[in-house]
């Protein structure tokens, strides 16, 4: 009878591995059949121009993408943009090849979609090219899920009822048919305070002098840091502006000690005009501090500006009375509101 | 507006605001008696020397009262810099941690703590530099020849604060100057070390050197004497200490230490001379008139004319305030007179009808900067 019973027991423990094991099969391969459906193709390049906005400043970006991939089903491409934590938030609009709407030529490949952004933030905001692809070994016919013209005419996209739940569900649906797209680099439009030169990157730490795209005497990358670290304050701006272009000229005439001397005297000039701007020695200090560092990015300017503070040896600093601060500033910060 | 007339604006509004050439000189103004150098030390940049310059200012100027006059101090970086030993603290940040330099710099200005991996490389770099390898002969003979015109020429006292390295320059113009053939009056110059690596401080002047400071790597140099409360040090005794980089600066540590910097400012102030003040007389006195009607009389002059206004008060005298403080007395403020503008002597007194009564009374005398010069409590007249 406990044979028979042990028997019973074993005999159900088999069944349930044997259908265990299977389900694990049918699921690996429907997975895999998924997968062989999703296709993937290759982005060219890709990009917003411009890259640049200004906050609360309605400006129409051009978003172009080359794809030459012969596999591109050429009505799926669209702008995604992303949340956050970088997922797809919201689909912006079609891309199209057809000569019109900002696309310089039809059919030369680069997709274009031209779009109004007003951001109300200092920052980024990403976005993403989404594209199908037929797998490479299609041969049913194509499923007609990539109507997004259709789509995007409901005005559940407009981004003014993204917060509608209905409407929200609606997009979210949409957003799950991209799970068979393939998803370029990630593009960034930066929203910036004010106008401000490009972020030269890694270009700009290329050379000694770097880059000064508006030839303002202030390094572009520095300049960026400067409009936004201090987005608030023009005079701040201006009195740090001051002190990065003499000591722009303290590094570039490092090598000859007369330069050196003459542009610490320009240097001192423009900290007693941040210490009388920022009101207390402390954040003036503090600004210095931290400005000096993003200027002194590089091996070569980091060398430059120890070989241009070894010049100074047996110098004496200017006697600059506490009255004459302001005047040491080259601008007029009574001109200016805050 | 067109350029020609943007750039006639721009002109225009560059001299009004440009700089002023009357206020920029390397030289102190008239009236300056004493001259406070900063002597920086290796790894400090112009900029930073600047700084430490205005915060040492900063500190001391509330704490200079009667009879120093600030006015009569003036302030100054004697900059040095070696190359050499700065070029290899950033060699070795490239080669250990990162050739983006900007972290190093915020190392070095103390926004980040230094990297452990760095400590010894930097404490190994600061053992190299002895005063003779670290010392250019000429720029230190710039100093010597400043430090001699202010004392000879300009009948000034100087005063040098040296930190780190900055003690060798100080402690080598110590010697060039009074261990010569004609040496000047010793009187006249000061030495008022911090965080030395050297061994002596020149004129035997005083010295701080806080417990855990990074300069105690140095072999030789003073023993540490200072306490690391309200500092960021790691007191590790005679040894440098786990933040011992962090520990040794100027401004962010010596200056802000609870010990450190009570001890380097009061060691400025009693460096400061006070001899032949403008000079200045403050009585106190009562008068009684038919035994009973009691006045309270003060006078004040002074031949500088500094004095502005005084304020009197007056105290119940009782078993709390027989003495002359202000704690425990019921103070009440009872008169204000304020001397013509321009006075240079002036008196008063003032009556106080009070039959009987035990009083304190006291006058505290201001001069045009605000500050009493009298003591504390005011000059007192106790009934």
């Amino acid at each position: 009878m406990l044979e028979s019973r042990g028997m019973s027991i074993l005999k159900s423990k088999v069944v349930v591995y044997s259908l265990i094991g299977a389900l694990t099969v049918i699921l690996g391969s429907v997975l895999l059949y998924a997968q062989s459906r999703r296709g993937t193709g290759n982005f060219g390049p890709t990009g917003a121009n411009p890259a640049y906005i200004i906050i609360n400043s309605p400006t129409l970006v051009t978003f172009t993408s080359q794809i030459t991939d012969r596999k591109l089903k050429k009505r799926s491409v669209i702008l995604l943009s992303l949340d956050a934590s970088g997922q797809p938030a919201e689909i912006r609009g079609r891309l199209k090849d057809d000569g019109k709407n900002g696309d310089s030529r039809a059919n030369d490949s680069i997709y274009t979609f031209r779009t109004t952004l007003t951001e109300s933030n200092v920052g980024s905001i990403n976005f993403q090219i989404a594209a199908r692809f037929k797998p490479g070994k299609w041969t049913e016919p194509e499923p007609d899920d990539d109507d997004w013209d259709k789509d995007l005419a409901d005005s559940a996209l407009s981004r003014q009822n993204r917060d509608n739940p209905t409407k929200r569900q609606y997009l979210l649906k949409l957003l799950k048919k991209l799970t068979r797209y393939t998803l370029s680099t990630p593009i960034q439009v930066t929203v910036d305070p004010f106008l401000l030169p490009p972020d030269p990157g890694e270009a700009g730490k290329q050379t000694l002098e770097g880059i000064d795209s508006d030839h303002d005497g202030v390094r572009d990358d520095i300049q960026r840091w400067i409009g936004i670290n201090y987005q608030a304050s023009e005079k701040r701006r201006e009195a740090l502006r001051q002190d990065i272009k003499s000591l722009q000229r303290f590094i570039l005439g490092a090598n000859d000690k007369e330069s050196s001397r003459n542009n610490a005297k320009d240097m001192e000039r423009a900290w007693e005009c941040e210490d009388y701007i920022f009101g207390t020695l402390d954040d003036a200090i503090m600004a210095r501090d931290r400005l000096e560092p993003q200027f002194l990015n590089t091996e070569a300017r980091s060398r430059a500006y120890i070989k241009a503070n070894s010049q100074l040896g047996g110098t004496f600093s200017l006697m600059i009375p506490e009255d004459q601060r302001k005047a040491q500033c080259r601008f007029d910060p009574d001109l200016m509101e805050n | 507006m067109t350029p020609t007339i943007r750039t006639a604006v721009l002109a225009g509004l560059l001299s009004i605001f440009g700089t002023n050439l009357d206020a920029q000189t390397e030289s102190c103004p008239t009236g300056t008696r004493t001259v406070i150098f900063f002597s920086n030390g290796m790894e400090t940049s112009l900029r930073r020397a600047e700084d430490n310059k205005k915060r040492l200012r900063e500190e001391l100027d509330p704490l200079l009262v009667f009879p120093i006059q600030k006015d009569s101090i003036c302030y100054s970086v004697a900059y040095n810099s070696n190359e050499l030993g700065w070029t290899d603290m950033l060699e070795a940040y490239i080669q250990l941690i990162s050739s983006d330099t900007a972290r190093f710099w915020r190392i070095i200005s103390r926004i980040e703590s230094l990297p452990n991996v760095l400590q010894q490389g930097f404490g190994q770099i600061a053992q190299l530099l002895d005063s003779l390898t670290y010392v250019d002969d000429n720029d230190l003979q710039i100093q010597v020849d400043r430090y001699r015109e202010e004392i000879a020429v300009n009948q000034r006292k100087v005063i040098i604060v040296p930190h780190s390295q900055g003690n060798f320059y100080a402690n080598r113009a110590y010697s060039l100057l009074f261990e010569s053939a004609s040496p000047l009056p010793p009187d006249k110059f000061q030495i008022v070390s911090v965080a030395t690596p050297d061994s002596l401080v020149g004129g035997n002047g005083s010295y701080t050197t806080l417990y855990g400071d990074f300069i105690l790597a140095v072999p030789g140099r003073l023993n540490p004497n200072t306490l690391t409360d309200g500092t960021d040090c790691n007191n590790n005794g005679q040894l440098p200490g786990d933040n011992a980089f962090g520990c040794h600066d100027f401004l962010t540590s010596y200056l802000k230490g609870t010990f450190s910097k009570s001890q380097i400012l009061s060691q400025v102030i009693s460096a400061i001379p006070t001899d032949n003040p403008p000079s200045l007389r403050i009585n106190a006195f009562q008068i009684i008139r038919n035994d009973i009607l009691y006045e309270f009389g003060w006078s004040a002059s002074s031949t500088g004319e500094f004095l502005d206004r005084a304020d009197t008060y007056k105290a119940e005298v009782n078993v709390n305030c027989t003495d002359i403080i202000f704690i425990g007395c019921n103070w009440n403020f009872f008169a204000v007179v304020s001397a013509p503008l321009n006075s240079n002597s002036w008196g008063s007194a003032l009556s106080d009808l009070h039959f009987g009564n035990f009083y304190t009374y006291c006058v505290i005398v201001y001069d045009k900067a605000g500050n009493s010069v009298t003591a504390p409590q005011g000059a007192c007249k106790i009934n």
